[in-house]
């Protein structure tokens, strides 16, 4: 009750920190201390929040439906912390905590700049659609008031939880493993630091400063970029580690949709630092700043409104129609606002016309970022499609991930061209010799790679092409990465980036085209030849024993190449998740640095089967296979049934004598019982090759005598009767993996390098300096510049 | 001398004497230039996408549909729980029966293991090619009740097949 309470009174100070600011913009700077008071109060505010719905998470308080909904008693530590934001109450809770959190290293960071006012009235703005949004979906309701239709009453909710039979639904297992712990948080905090480039360049726009700004947004537009892509990374690395989606990237709509703000604000970066360098694009950043904040609303909307339902295998659940317009109406009002205040703004902003020699580094980079937008208009497009057909009435379609792979070729290739030449330019003229010079060497290293890869079994035509710009692009980043790393280490980052993204496709082009998968049935102990592996199934343990919930088994596949053995460990469970109606799994994966071989289970079943044979007290059969060997079922012997070492389970045994050429044996056959299923222990026969197990044990109450026991009968000379234990798998191979993740942490970390040196001239006022005096590395210093255009 | 020459022209079309405001006009000129250029590529660029994108849908169907088409479609529906359905895991195919939502039954041969979540799927959707009477699928996607899946569409995997 009392977090509900909270949400509404932060809904309250969101408006007035909106409200505080914008007076204060206006001049009534009285109102500057109680506005940051407010601030404050908000964070303290949410932060109990937090704490709240965390307590209410970890001591199990299933009268709250968002509680019930996604934790239970089972649940253990790390996983009991993501339902904390498992649904999308608790989600829009941690982008809010997030916000708040950013906004907390904000507030400081634009007072000392003379940005506060502006900056922080825009700011409001996105807290109060937040706080909106959460009184909404609000996570502290009670399970009688969202399931009142349902009959659930408080009396009957109480009573439950008082008994202690309260229990929730629990997390999907499929979900329970660390990556949960850090993809969502790291995603959701670059979801809310893409907020800030807006909130500055509205700022930039009231205060009529339009190149003082980019000097203070760009670290920040930098951390966006570098924290949602780690996070969309980890997102891929999830997906093929636990999911057994068998690869990094479907072009699902939940992924392009986070996707989709990222490639505009990788975008916005590079026009930005045009204009930290030229002062142009003046008007591009403006629009770029508020599109990247238009496309983490419309992702929103789009994941979250459930317009996208059939399209995607994320589930969508309807939030209702209220949440449903919500989004889109703050969809609709953060466009609007950008947009109507660029046109207010206009006539100061439209004298900034951009005047640069298609020869120059900064023209390169304006078509790099138009690159990068029509990649972002592509996924868009693709992702929108389903539901703008169905809007105008077209028949109903669904994308396939070949549109946007085949769109995307070309693109890659756009972008590696554009980013060799704005490495090789320089600002404002290039001439051809000096180009020439400097992209020679690349071009011959490509070149030569790229016969390599040919004959590395590369063939197809667009792959090649990608390959050899990739290359390109490599070559010259990392050169001038060298370079630049022995002068001044922290000039590094943009070319440590660029050689990620180029190892990364690398690698998508490895991986993607040239991944064999193969199905495979791998008999317990039997090598199997699989893609050039040989491949054993060596056994399974059951593992999270502690857990009642579940019945989970680690398979061991062997997999040997060349000698050298390595250990791949798929996982096939059942959970009460799902009352156990089918398995569920995960792929095992044995790492090398060249390719990945990657198990993933598909059916786990038993062939052979050994006849059965049932008898009662004192009754013979002949062994159904061997006529030469019969044996008697003497009686039952229960005296250790009470005494099990398997807990939960009976001990039964029966005694028999088998009669052999070579004379009778008498045998003592154990089954364990749990009341509904047998676990026998197979029993050899001394001096034969045949084992016998009690499978069932059948009691009749009336008459004890005639009880009965079945016995399988297992002959090791007939193979037929040897139940084998067979592992079904999808057994891929997939080469050079690694490149891709490789490529993205060498990006991001590229992005934390720019950071700090852009963090660092963000405070002092100076001027630009003089385009003529940039110097970037070797390669660049050495031209001598310009004339101006025309 | 470009310069010259090109004030010259300018002079001639509107008879400015002014050589700055020639220059800016020319300028102005490189400019739309610029953007006519940029804009047909974007146009091409839009064009070709769409072309894709129309190249690469999959319609939604029914059966009856799908059996005249003659490609490759979807169609949604449910499957048919008290019928029997098996996997052959020697020829790794998964056959079960299913209802699409005008109520046509059809077989569907599906290559690959039963799906995750198939049990618990209210709804089925089959991506594949209808031959001889019977459905051979590529891919299934299984929607779940919701009380299997939380409401976070970023915490919420189904199957599918990815690079």
């Amino acid at each position: 009750m009392v977090g509900q309470y909270i949400i509404h009174i932060l809904f309250g100070i969101a408006v007035g920190i909106t409200v505080s600011y914008f007076m204060a913009m206006k001049g009534k700077t009285g109102l500057l201390a109680p506005a940051r008071i407010l601030y404050y109060l908000f964070a303290v505010g949410l932060g109990a929040v937090t704490v709240l719905l965390m307590n209410n998470v970890l001591t199990h308080q299933f009268q709250y439906a968002y509680v019930h909904g996604y934790s239970s008693k089972d649940l253990g530590s790390p996983f009991i912390y993501a339902a904390f934001y498992a649904g999308q109450e608790g989600s829009f809770t941690l982008w809010t905590i997030f916000t708040t959190v950013i906004g907390l290293f904000l507030l400081p960071y634009v007072k000392k700049r003379g940005y506060e006012q502006p900056v922080m009235f825009f700011y409001g703005l996105i807290l109060v659609f937040l706080m909106l949004m959460l009184v909404a979906k609000n996570p502290f309701a009670f399970l009688w008031e969202t399931m009142a239709n349902q009959g659930i009453t408080q009396e009957r909710v109480t009573g439950l939880m008082n008994d202690g039979t309260l229990n929730g639904k629990g997390l999907n297992p499929v979900l329970q493993n660390r990556w949960i712990i850090i993809h969502p948080p790291i995603l959701f905090l670059g979801f809310a630091a893409m907020a800030v480039p807006f909130v500055m360049s509205m700022a930039g726009l009231v205060k009529r400063e339009f190149q003082e700004w980019i000097r203070i947004a760009f670290p920040w537009a930098l951390f966006a970029c570098a924290v949602l892509g780690f996070g969309i990374m980890l997102g891929g690395f999830w997906a093929y580690v636990t999911l057994g989606w068998g690869g990094f990237w479907a072009w699902d709509p939940v992924e392009n949709s986070s996707l989709i703000p990222w490639l505009v604000c990788v975008a916005l970066v590079h026009t930005m630092y045009v204009q930290r360098k030229t002062k142009g694009f003046v008007k591009t950043n403006i629009l770029l700043s508020v599109l990247t904040f238009v496309a983490v609303m419309l992702s929103t909307f789009l994941t979250r409104s459930g317009i996208l339902g059939e399209t995607s295998v994320h589930s969508f659940v309807e939030p209702g129609m209220y949440v449903y317009n919500m989004l889109l109406f703050f969809l609709i009002f953060f466009f609007v606002l950008g947009v109507s205040l660029i046109a207010i703004y206009y006539k100061d902003i439209k004298k900034f016309n951009d005047r640069f020699e298609y020869s120059s580094r900064e023209f390169t980079l304006g078509i790099g970022s138009a690159v990068l937008l029509a990649s972002a208009v592509i996924v868009t497009l693709g992702t929108c499609y389903p539901a703008i057909a169905e809007l105008i009435g077209q028949q109903k379609i669904a994308i396939q991930q070949s549109f946007y792979n085949t769109m995307h070729i070309p693109i890659m290739i756009a972008l590696f061209l554009v980013n060799v030449f704005s490495m090789a330019m320089s600002w404002k003229r290039t001439n051809k010799e000096q180009l020439i010079k400097r992209i020679k060497w690349s071009v011959i290293i490509s070149l030569l790679s790229t016969i390599a890869t040919y004959f590395l079994g590369v063939h197809n035509a667009e792959y090649l092409a990608l390959v050899f710009f990739s290359w390109m692009a490599l070559v010259i980043n990392v050169d001038m990465a060298v370079t630049i790393l022995r002068k001044t280490p922290v000039k590094s980052g943009a070319y440590i980036s660029h050689a990620g993204v180029a190892l990364l496709m690398l690698g998508i082009v490895a991986t993607a085209g040239y991944t064999e998968t193969s199905h495979a049935r791998l008999k317990f102990n039997t090598p199997t030849n699989v893609l050039g592996y040989s491949l054993t199934y060596k056994g399974r343990d059951r593992v999270e024993k502690e857990f009642k919930d579940r019945e989970k088994y680690e398979y061991y596949v062997e997999v040997e190449k060349n000698g050298q053995k390595l250990l791949a460990k798929p996982i096939w469970y059942w959970s009460d998740f799902n009352q156990r109606k089918e398995p569920m799994a995960e792929p095992g994966i044995a790492w090398t640095p060249k390719s990945d071989l990657y198990v993933s289970p598909k059916q786990v079943i038993y062939e052979g089967e050994a006849p059965k044979v049932k008898l009662m007290k004192e009754q013979t059969s002949a062994f159904p296979t061997d006529s030469t060997v019969s044996f008697t079922m003497q009686r039952f012997d229960m005296s250790e049934a009470r005494n099990s070492d398997m807990e939960g389970y009976l001990k039964m045994a029966a005694i028999v004598t088998v009669h052999t050429a070579s004379g009778d044996v008498e045998k003592k056959l154990y089954t364990y019982f749990n009341g509904t299923e047998f676990l026998p222990i197979e029993t050899k026969i001394p001096n034969t090759n045949k084992r016998l197990s009690l499978i069932e044990v059948k009691r009749n109450q009336q008459e004890p005598d005639k009880s009965t026991a079945t016995f399988a009968c297992i002959d090791e000379a007939k193979p037929e009767t040897i139940p084998v234990e067979v592992f079904v798998a999808d057994i891929s191979v997939k080469p050079f993996i690694n490149l891709v993740w490789i490529g993205v942490i060498t990006m991001v970390f590229g992005f934390f390098i720019a950071i700090f040196k852009h963090l660092g001239e963000s405070v002092k006022k100076q001027e630009v300096p003089n385009p003529d005096s940039v110097s970037e590395g070797l390669i660049t210093s050495e031209s001598s510049l310009p004339t101006p255009v025309v | 001398m470009l310069a010259e020459e090109l004030n010259r022209i300018v002079r001639l079309f509107d008879g400015s004497s002014s050589v700055r405001s020639a220059k800016q006009k020319i300028i102005i000129t490189i400019m739309q230039t610029r953007y006519i250029i940029g804009g047909i590529i974007a146009v091409v660029f839009v064009a070709i996408g769409f072309y894709a994108l129309n190249d690469s849908g999959i319609q939604y169907t029914d059966i009856k549909t799908a059996e005249v088409l003659n490609k490759k479609v979807q169609v949604k529906g449910k499957w048919l729980k008290e019928e029997p359905k098996s996997y052959d895991s020697k020829a790794n195919v998964f056959t079960f029966l299913m209802e699409d939502d005008a109520h046509n039954k059809v077989k569907v041969e599906y290559t690959g293991a039963q799906p995750n979540n198939f049990e618990l799927a209210e709804s089925v959707v089959v991506k594949g090619k209808m031959e001889n009477g019977v459905f051979h699928a590529s891919d299934i996607l299984t929607k779940c009740p919701s009380k299997y899946e939380g409401s976070d569409p970023n915490l919420h995997p189904g199957n599918k097949k990815s690079i």
